[in-house]
């Protein structure tokens, strides 16, 4: 077989194709819409400066997304916004957008704790399998399922009390 | 239960997506964008050097040869592997390390054993294994009883899961907590790390340390930066940084060494965006260090670095944070954590105070792309 140096697909139709996906995935585990978008943007721009690296991974939207969750890590904690001081209740599922679709789960996602809101993100919005949920935030695929049953039970829980 | 909640979720987040309405997707903008920034740093291991540190450096490499002339020839005499070295440089402006050892191993009178600032000692758990430093970004590294081991360099780390934590960051109280076993960090490099809940989440500036029974043997108080404004004022004009109306960020005063004098480290910054620590002009980040030496106050410089706007300089800038301060490996001594972050990384770097005064890294880890 004949190895190319090519990217199998070209950053721009990537770009198409993922962004969206991502910056709601995103914007959705940070819990913020603004700061989701700037990340992506971040890691986006990340991606396409190394794309040959990139494009040739398994799921180059799992480096992108893993990126972009460093990003907003990072930049929270540059600038003192710490989670422990933004208010631990309910909140939107996208702060800027106009509407929740389920405001009780939605408020109960914003409770998990940043990995094991992850976790239920790609596994449940974005369909992404266990082993692929692994790959993209560099973990053992045991751990992936053991944040999700720790967040499905904390789910649970804050369902049961909101009820 | 569990297929009800996951149906849920799902639908939850179809129908979030479609309220989330989002503009068309334009490359162009990003690869635009992307044209403009600064290549990437080759790994957060090499950090960027700290400008005017270029002659101290060329100073430690003459000096770590030397030294490495020096070890070979005298393994070469003894055969048993020693590390060796002198100890008679008091210039403070050197970073050659004195040697220094915990009480509990101390050394014979005649040893010349000494210093090292990155660690040599072989891979894997071993029985003479002290303690080991842990932060959120990864596994510092552990001493062994007579040298820090960089856990960069030498894996896998001696830690098996189950080991007793204790937590500390400057301005809080310490805690502990019971570690898992290291795995594999989640960052473009494979490095170690061991993921305490305590780091969960978006909180950074933690260390870890296990095997130290006190990590604070003397209190580390932070005081209200305002009383140290001319001193960070002078500290910056001793490395070339212009700033009449410089105000620390944070001061730190603790006694490093036990000497009956406090030291203080003393953090100042100047930085126009700290979202993308892109530079502009006048930016700054400093770390110093001041000590009593033979009777009078001396500053020293940790970590400076300034930003470079003629378009030859590196194009990003360097924010170096105070994180912890805590007896790193059990020997009375306590050690200084600083945080640094860069553009599209960070590094977390321990210091250990050598006998000439100086603040020396001995082990660090980091995350970059």
């Amino acid at each position: 077989m004949e190895l190319t140096a090519e990217p199998v697909r070209s950053f721009e139709d990537f770009y198409r194709d993922e962004w969206a996906s991502i910056r709601r995935a995103v914007g959705l585990v940070v819990n913020d819409r603004e700061l989701a978008r700037v990340c992506v943007d971040e890691a986006m721009t990340r991606a396409h400066g190394r794309w040959h690296q990139v494009s040739a991974m398994d799921r180059p939207a799992g480096w992108v997304y893993r990126v972009a969750i460093n990003e907003a890590r990072s930049r929270d904690r540059r600038l003192g916004l710490e989670r422990d001081r933004r208010p631990p209740g309910p909140l939107a599922a996208v702060p800027g957008a106009d509407a929740v679709a389920d405001p009780a789960i939605a408020a109960a996602i914003a409770r998990l704790p940043l990995d094991q809101r992850s976790v239920v993100v790609l596994r449940f919005y974005l369909e992404w399998s266990t082993e692929e949920v692994a790959e993209a935030i560099g973990v053992a695929p045991g751990t992936v399922k053991s944040r999700l049953h720790r967040a499905l039970r904390r789910l649970e829980s804050s369902l049961r009390e909101s009820a | 239960m569990n297929a009800i909640l996951e149906d849920r979720l799902r639908a939850h987040f179809r129908e979030q997506a479609a309220l989330d309405v989002l503009e068309d997707p334009d490359p162009r903008a990003v690869i635009d964008r992307a044209q403009a920034v600064p290549a990437p740093l080759p790994s957060p291991r090499r950090r960027p050097p700290a400008r005017g540190t270029a002659r101290g450096l060329v100073l430690i490499a003459g000096l770590a040869a030397a030294c490495l002339l020096a070890v070979v020839a005298i393994v070469a005499t003894r055969g048993d592997g020693d590390k060796v070295g002198t100890n008679d440089d008091p210039d403070p402006t050197t970073t050659d390390q004195p040697e220094r050892r915990p009480a509990t191993t101390a050394p014979d009178a005649t040893s010349t054993t000494v210093p090292e600032t990155t660690a040599t000692t072989p891979a894997g758990p071993a029985a003479s294994v002290r303690s080991v430093v842990v932060a959120p970004l990864g596994v510092l590294g552990w001493w062994d009883g007579r040298h820090w081991v960089a856990a960069w360099d030498h894996q896998p780390v001696p830690l098996l899961g189950g080991e007793q934590y204790q937590l500390t960051r400057i301005g809080t109280s310490r805690v502990t907590v019971t570690g898992p076993a290291p795995t594999t960090a989640e960052c473009v490099d494979e490095r170690p790390i061991v993921r305490l809940d305590a780091f969960a989440g978006d909180v950074d500036t933690v260390v870890g340390v296990t095997g130290v029974a006190d990590i604070q043997p003397r209190p580390v108080t932070v005081l209200d930066p305002a009383g140290y404004q001319d001193d960070a004022v002078a500290a910056l004009a001793s490395v070339g940084i212009d700033d009449p109306a410089a105000r620390p960020k944070l001061v730190v005063r603790t006694d490093l060494d036990g000497d009956g004098s406090d030291e203080v480290l003393m953090q100042v910054e100047r930085i126009a965006d700290y979202g993308t620590l892109r530079p502009e002009a006048g930016d700054y980040s400093a770390v110093f260090l001041r000590r009593v030496v033979g009777g009078e106050v001396r500053t020293l410089p940790v970590e400076h670095f300034v930003a470079d706007m003629s378009g030859e300089g590196p194009g990003y800038i360097v924010l170096s944070s105070v994180v912890a301060v805590a007896d790193l490996n059990g020997d009375g001594r306590m050690e200084v954590v600083l945080d640094s972050d860069y553009y599209e990384g960070s590094n977390t770097v321990a210091y250990e105070l050598a006998g000439n005064g100086t603040l020396v890294e001995v082990m660090g880890t980091g995350c970059g792309v």
